[in-house]
Order: structure tokens, then sequence, then C-alpha cells
């Protein structure tokens, strides 16, 4: 009977052992971080380029840790996972995409269509949900990473964490993570775009920044958005969370800068029989940030003016950027194809077919209400 | 006849004063500290007497003022019927007389610091309380320091020691059982316990068990707890020690029972809850938010000193995306050059760390300061240089160090229970770790302590529990803990002020 029991708590121990347990034991610096990669088409006749960035984390023997640095490789392959083993293999370490930051695209890539390339990213398990997603405005992919790093510090690094900043900074770019991309994708009624990556040239190299959005038909890539567009195209998707923000009409020949701290969009489809309309409500919080001019415009003019001033401008240049979006590109990039789904899904079915064309034509109504809330200065006695 | 130990049912052999103190010697033979005086009465040379004791264990002032003077100047009358009852009853100063032919006694009385008065024509004997040996003065004790409460600790002494709990809990119902142990070492021993609150099963299964032990020596009272404990070989303890009285008073008024051994510190107490390794002494003597924090910090570093060596090679080598991503940098870089595998690594460490903890306990502390420079600077700082460990490990195992003794009557569990945790979770990661845990409660929840579950209450509702995780205030705790004692009623009603 001891015996008995004995055999049996041991079989059980050895099961938990072989049936439960997880052999992947693997130390740290047997493997390399990879921060990010870039796709790319392939060059010597093969499908795909994959070139990535790892983190050198080797002190080269010393005794003070080396700041971190970046190391590039690039294979190829038919397809990205043979391109991604094909990896492994000439750096001769595992390679680990738990901690990738991003996955930026070339341009031929994209306009190939994502679906067939993000199919690795959504399958695999180490990739993560919220992988950064990018579209090289250079040549290719690769060289974002290749040439893009000021002092051999990981551009992955720098870059992700500038588009941390990026939303609240500017106002002008939005990160779009792997599983938002999957949503634009694969989703009701909202065309994708990514963050656009491009090289800020100086005279003596270059340096990656942000800059405008890349719009996609479907998951292929038509066109793009600049800085200005993305500003709007932003402030009606509700993705806004700071910047500056120009009055324009030109009060006084100057314009007056408002930082926007708290901004929200509310859009809603009018449905009248076949007739739908666009009802989009912007409302912006700021503070009066700065004005270019010796004529103490915020006295003169008073808050209510500067605001309408705002409210003006905001209105139209919104609307100019879904025009041109209509017009351009024909791509619902700003959901409206979602808000009708979400508010009459029967009707959206009917319609789908034909959203592209009913997009084109689709009216909007934009109003704004642009709230002064401090004006940041203490006037000195006979200030005029 | 020299290597007997039992005199039972041996007596002395007859009437002969020569006869019985050549018996005596007999017995002792080859012990020189034996002193035999003979006497004989001033006012009749025919009356003779003899005295044997044990020199050093006797007080010899006692000796001289309250046994030999009295007998030389006393004037003994014609008739009298026994010359040692007439002793006993009129001529002895001495505050404790045994009249007696057993040998048992005799010999037992003689090793004990008493003397031994023969008379020439009685085949009895005296035995008189002349004991008086030095005994180290009452201190507080090294392992359980308080900063704020009672600063006794027991000493060898059982008497002495048995007097610091009387004079704690002044009652008739405390009661006090003698027993002896072991065959050559005689050693007394007392059971203690409060009479109307001791769970009676309590106290006959300790009895049955101690009535078992035959073992020639009992040095400390480990013996019997090794020999009495209710799962042999299991790592966590089931009984109880400890050296303050204060602790043992509030043992016993809780229902439990003391078993107090000559010649040791240490007493023990059953039944035993696993908390009470928690439960600092001060808890009871500090503001109650205070002892509670302390004692949830206690509970807390115990897990931490168990399980942090574990879920950082758990982590570190098999579970890398659970670490945030700078973490995972920083570890990299600390182990980039580092030739062992991180396992090896923390063994190594916590191995150092176990030595330098044994040798700071064993080595004179004059030698304190060469420990810790060899044990901060050559083994914490040159270590990571030289990239034998890498520096995370270090934190790691200071860490589960200095949590680990935390709580000190628990050290030897929770070294073991680090290493097992460890070595689960180098095969297994973090299911490894989860299964020593859960393996973990299963032993602590399948232990009892006199039929006291060793876990005691700590599953029970929070009303139950106000002694386990926290240390409730005095208004509100009561009851007595319900595991322990039928007789539950602490307090009438919480006097908190209204």
């Amino acid at each position: 009977m001891r015996a008995f029991k004995i055999f049996t708590a041991a079989a059980l121990a050895v099961s938990l052992v072989f049936l439960t347990g997880c052999w992947d034991y693997q130390e740290v610096e047997d493997m390399y971080i990879v921060g990010g990669i870039a796709i790319d088409k392939g060059t010597q006749g093969h499908q795909y380029r994959v070139t990535a960035e790892v983190l050198d984390l080797s002190s080269g023997g010393s005794e003070k840790q080396s700041p971190i640095k970046g190391k590039v490789l690039e294979s190829e392959g038919e397809t990205v996972s043979e391109a991604i083993a094909a990896l492994s293999h000439r750096a001769n370490k595992t390679l680990y995409y738990g901690d990738c930051k991003m996955v930026i695209f070339s341009r031929d890539i994209a306009a190939d269509g994502l679906s067939g390339v993000l199919d690795w990213m959504n399958r695999d398990p180490q990739p993560r949900f919220t992988i950064q997603a990018y579209v090289s405005q250079e040549q290719t992919a690769g060289e974002i990473l290749l040439k893009g790093s000021p002092n051999g510090q990981p551009i992955t690094l720098l870059i992700s964490k500038a588009m941390e900043k990026a939303a609240s900074y500017s106002g002008k770019s939005q990160a779009v993570e792997l599983y938002q991309l999957d949503n634009f994708l694969w989703g009701e009624g909202q065309s994708a775009t990514l963050p656009d990556i491009r090289f800020h040239r100086y005279e003596d190299g270059v340096e990656p920044e942000l800059y405008g959005t890349a719009v996609f038909q479907g998951d292929r890539y038509i066109g793009e958005l600049d800085d200005q567009e993305s500003f709007y195209f932003l402030f009606i998707t509700d993705n806004n969370s700071g910047g500056i923000f120009l009055t324009g009409e030109k009060p006084d020949d100057k314009d007056i800068s408002l930082k926007i701290r708290k901004s929200s969009t509310n859009v809603e489809p009018v449905i009248s029989g076949n007739n739908i309309r666009m009802k989009i409500k912007i409302r912006m919080e700021t503070s009066y940030d700065e004005e270019c001019s010796r004529k103490n415009l915020l006295k003169n003019k008073g808050i209510k003016t500067i605001e309408q001033y705002a409210e003006k401008s905001l209105v139209k240049r919104a609307g100019q950027t879904v025009d041109t979006v209509q017009k351009k590109y024909g791509s619902d990039i700003f959901g409206f194809g979602r808000k009708i789904y979400e508010k009459d899904p029967d009707l959206w079915k009917k319609i789908k077919p034909e959203w592209n064309r009913h997009f084109r034509d689709l009216k909007c109504d934009i109003s704004a209400e642009v709230v002064i809330t401090d004006t940041g200065f203490a006037f000195p006695k006979g200030y005029e | 006849m020299a290597s007997q130990d039992n005199f039972k049912g041996a007596k002395l052999p007859c009437e002969k004063l020569d006869a019985n103190v050549r018996y005596i010697h007999s017995v002792f033979s080859d012990d020189d500290t034996l002193v035999t005086r003979f006497l004989s009465s001033p006012f009749d040379s025919a009356l003779k007497f003899c005295l044997i004791y044990a020199n050093g264990m006797v007080n010899n002032k006692l000796l001289n003022d309250d046994v030999i003077r009295p007998l030389l100047q006393y004037r003994f009358p014609e008739e009298h019927d026994g010359l040692t009852r007439l002793i006993a009853q009129n001529v002895m100063f001495s505050d404790d007389v045994k009249q007696t032919d057993d040998m048992e006694a005799i010999v037992q009385g003689i090793v004990y610091g008493d003397t031994v008065l023969l008379a020439d024509g009685c085949a009895d004997s005296l035995v008189l309380n002349t004991k008086g040996w030095n005994t180290r003065s009452i201190e507080e004790p090294e392992s359980e320091r308080v900063l704020r409460g009672p600063r006794e600790g027991f000493n060898e002494s059982m008497l002495v020691n048995l007097s610091m709990i009387r004079r704690r809990i002044r009652t008739p119902d405390l009661k006090f059982r003698f027993l002896t142990f072991g065959r050559k070492t005689r050693t007394k021993a007392c059971l203690c316990y409060l009479d109307s609150v001791v769970n009676k099963h309590v106290l006959e299964e300790l009895k049955k068990r101690l009535a078992t032990i035959d073992i020639d020596g009992t040095l400390d009272t480990e013996y019997i707890m090794e020999l009495i404990r209710d799962k042999p070989y299991s790592p966590v303890e089931t009984i109880g020690s400890t050296e303050r009285p204060d602790v043992v008073a509030g043992r016993l008024l809780e229902g439990r029972v003391a078993l107090v051994l000559d010649g040791t510190p240490q007493v023990m107490t059953v039944p035993f809850l696993l908390i009470e390794d928690f439960q600092s002494d001060e808890d009871y003597c500090l503001n109650y938010y205070f002892a509670s924090l302390g004692r949830i910090l206690r509970i807390l570093a115990f897990l931490i000193s168990t399980g942090l060596p574990a879920i950082y090679v758990a982590l570190a080598t098999f579970h890398q995306d659970i670490l945030p991503a700078p973490l995972l940098i920083s570890i990299s870089q600390a182990r980039d050059g580092v030739p062992f595998p991180t396992i090896l690594e923390i063994l190594f460490m916590l191995v150092v760390f176990e030595m330098l903890r044994e040798t700071g306990a064993r080595m004179p502390g004059i030698m304190g300061q060469t420990l810790s420079i060899v044990g901060a600077l050559v083994i914490g700082q040159a270590a990571v240089t030289a990239k034998i460990v890498s520096a995370p490990i270090i934190i790691i195992v200071g860490i589960a160090g200095i949590t680990g003794l935390m709580v000190p009557r628990l050290k030897s569990f929770t070294i073991l229970v680090r290493f097992t945790m460890l070595a689960l979770a180098s095969v297994l990661g973090l299911y490894g770790f989860l299964y020593g845990r859960v393996a973990l409660l299963i032993l602590l929840y399948g232990m009892d302590s006199f039929g006291v579950p060793l876990m005691g209450n700590s599953t029970e509702k929070l009303k139950n529990t106000k002694d386990i995780y926290i240390r409730a205030p005095w208004w509100m705790m009561i009851t007595r803990p319900k595991e322990l004692t039928k007789n539950r009623i602490r307090q009438n009603r919480g006097s908190k002020k209204k």
C-alpha cells in the first residue's frame, strides 16, 4: 500500500513535469531583443526583405554599463515568416519579439495590401497586439532603421518614445497599434490610416520624424495626408489630445495661438430616407497661448470675438480636409460608415456595397465650439 | 554497581552507620566530589552521624549553619522513638527534610545538591535541602528582544523559571506537575497549565506522549520536542518554544500547556499554531495599528523570502515577456559576460548568504568587522565587478535573506522552502513556482499539533481571525482562540471606553 502511494505520487510528479510544464528555458543574454522590424519588397528574387533592429546590450568587456546600441540585421524570404527565421539564423541568437515596438512598411508593400504581411504578426505568440505600425515615406522601410540612428542609439526606441508624446505635443500624429489596424481592416465602415515616417534632412545627416498620415483603401495604401490635414483628420476622428491651434481669419494680420487643452468631437449621422448627412460637432477647450501683436487684441476684441474667429476657421479647415479626402481618395478614413453602422445596422447593410460612392458625395455639417479657459498673462499697469 | 542508574526498590542495607556509608560510597565509587563528614554529638559520643553531599552542589553556609551547628549543639534526650525522626522534627533548621531509606531518593538527593544525613543505629536517612549553585542572572533573551515590553527571560534553573511564570499568573488554577526525563540526566521538568482553561484532550495526549520518552539525556527542550512531535519528518515545527515568561503566560492564558525543562531557558508550549511564529512578543505591547502592520509585514516577508529567488529565475529564464522592456534590458545588460546560468548564479549567492549568516552566528563577536567587510565588499561588490554574478542577483538574494530573518523562528523552514521553490522554478518556470506554493499549502493545512490544526482558524471569516493576520485591539478580543480551549470567555464584555 505504502509502495503504491509512493509510486502514485512519483507518477503524478513526473507527469506534472512532462504534461504541463514549460520547457522554454532561455537565458536572457542568449537572445536579442528586437526593437522593431521593417518590411520591404525583396531585392534578390525573394518576395520579402525584413530588416530588424535588435538591442545590442553587450558592454564589450568594460565594467561600466555602456549605453544601449542598436544593431541592424537583414534577410529575405518568400514569406515574412521565412525571412524572420532567416534573421534568427543570421543573428546566431534567438530573436525575441515580445518587446518589439514597431513595424514599418514600405510604400510598395503597403500598396500591395497589408493582410498577407500582417498575418505572421497576428499569428505568432511573441509579437504583441500593441506593436505600432508605420508607413515609410522614404524609398524603403529598411533604411529608416539602417540610417536613422543619430548616435548609435536604437532608433526604434527613439521613434516609439517620440510617438508617445507626439499626439499631445503636436496633435499631428497618432500611433496605430496592430489590433487597431486589424479593426480597420476587418471591422465595419472605417478605412485604415497609419502614421507616416520620413527623414528630416540636415546638412550632415538625417533623423527620422513623424510626418503625415498614410491613407488606405481596404488593405492597400493609396496616398498621403500632409501635416495640416493629419491634424484636422485627428480632430474629426476625436483623436486629438493637444497641440497648437492657430485662429487664422486674421483679426489683425497676425495669428493667435491657442493651446488645446481638451477637445472632443461628436459625429452623428442624420438619416432621412435615402439622404444621409453627417453632423460633426467639435468642442475645444484652449488656453490663450500667444498673440503676435502690439495691439493687445485680447483686450480690444474680447475673448468672445477671438473664440468666434477660431470657430470659423476650425469649421473651414476641417471641412477642407474632409473635402480633400472625399475628392482625392474616396476612402472613408473618418469612420462615417461605422457611425451609420452603429446607428442603423440595417441601413448600413444596404448601402455597404456602394459605400465608397456614397462617401464621395456625403454632405457634412461641421460646427465648432471653442472655449478659451484662461489667458495666461498678468497685465502690467498701463498695458494697452 | 557503579554503572547502575536505577535504584528503584533498593534500601539502605542495615542500621550500622559504617555499612551504610560504605554502601553509598560504593554507589558513588570514583566520584571525588562526594564529601563524607563524620560527626558525633559532644554531649553523647555514642551518637554518631554522617553527612554525605556532592561538593559544589550545596550551599556550604546553609550546610554549616542549618545542619551541622544545630546537630552539634543539640542535647539529645535519653528517650526517643527513632533518632532520625527526632532530628527531622526537632533539630534541623533546614526547610525541606525527607526521612527515607529508599536508595533512589538518597542518590537523587545527593546528585541534586541535597545532603544526606545518616545516623548510627538507624536504617533510614534524612535528605536535607541544601541545594545551592550559581545560575545565570535573569537577562533579556538575545533571540527575542523587544523595544517595548517586559525584558525578563528564562534562565537555566527550572525553579527560577517557574517562579517567573507564577509571578505573572497568581492563581491556584495554575497547575505545576513535575516530571523527570533522561535515564542518566534525570532532568527535572514541569508541566504548567491553567486547569480551567486548558484543553484536556491536549493535556492527556501530551502526557501520553511524554510517558513514551526513553532516552539517556534531555539537555534541551528540542530533545523532547523531536521525540513527541506529530509529523517526525516534517520540516515545520509543530511545537512552540520561547525564552520569554510573558509569552508563556500569554499562551497559558489561551489554554496551552507549557513544559519547563531544567537546564535550558527554552520552554516549549503545545498546541502550536503556525501563526505563533509570526506573532512577535512585542505585538501585544505595542499599539495595535503598528503591531498589525508589523505582523502583515512579517507574513509578507515570509512569502517574499521563500518566493522571490524562484520568481526571478522563472521570469528571467522562462517568461521574459512578463518583464517590462526596460527591466528586461537592464537584466540582460547585467547578465552580459556572466559565465554561469541564472540558476547557478542565484544558488551560489544564496549558499554564500547562508554561510555568511551561519558564520555571523557562530564566530566570536570581536571578528564581526571582518565579516561585514568580506560580506559586503568582497562578495557583493567584487563578485559583480568580476562578472561572476550579475547585480540583480545580489539584490534578489539580499532581499530574500533579509526578509527571511524577519521571521527568525521560521528561519530553517524558510530556507528549505526557498530552495525547493527555486529548484521547481528553475525546471518548470512559473508553473513550478505555483506547484510549489500549492504543495506548501497542502503540507501546512494537512498538519496537526496535538489534535489542533497547525494553520488554526486562518481560513475562517474575519470575525474569528482577530489575532491571525492582524492584532486586534484588546477590547475586541473577547474570546480565546476556539481551537485551543472550550472555556472561551476572556472578557465578559469588551471594556472599550464608550
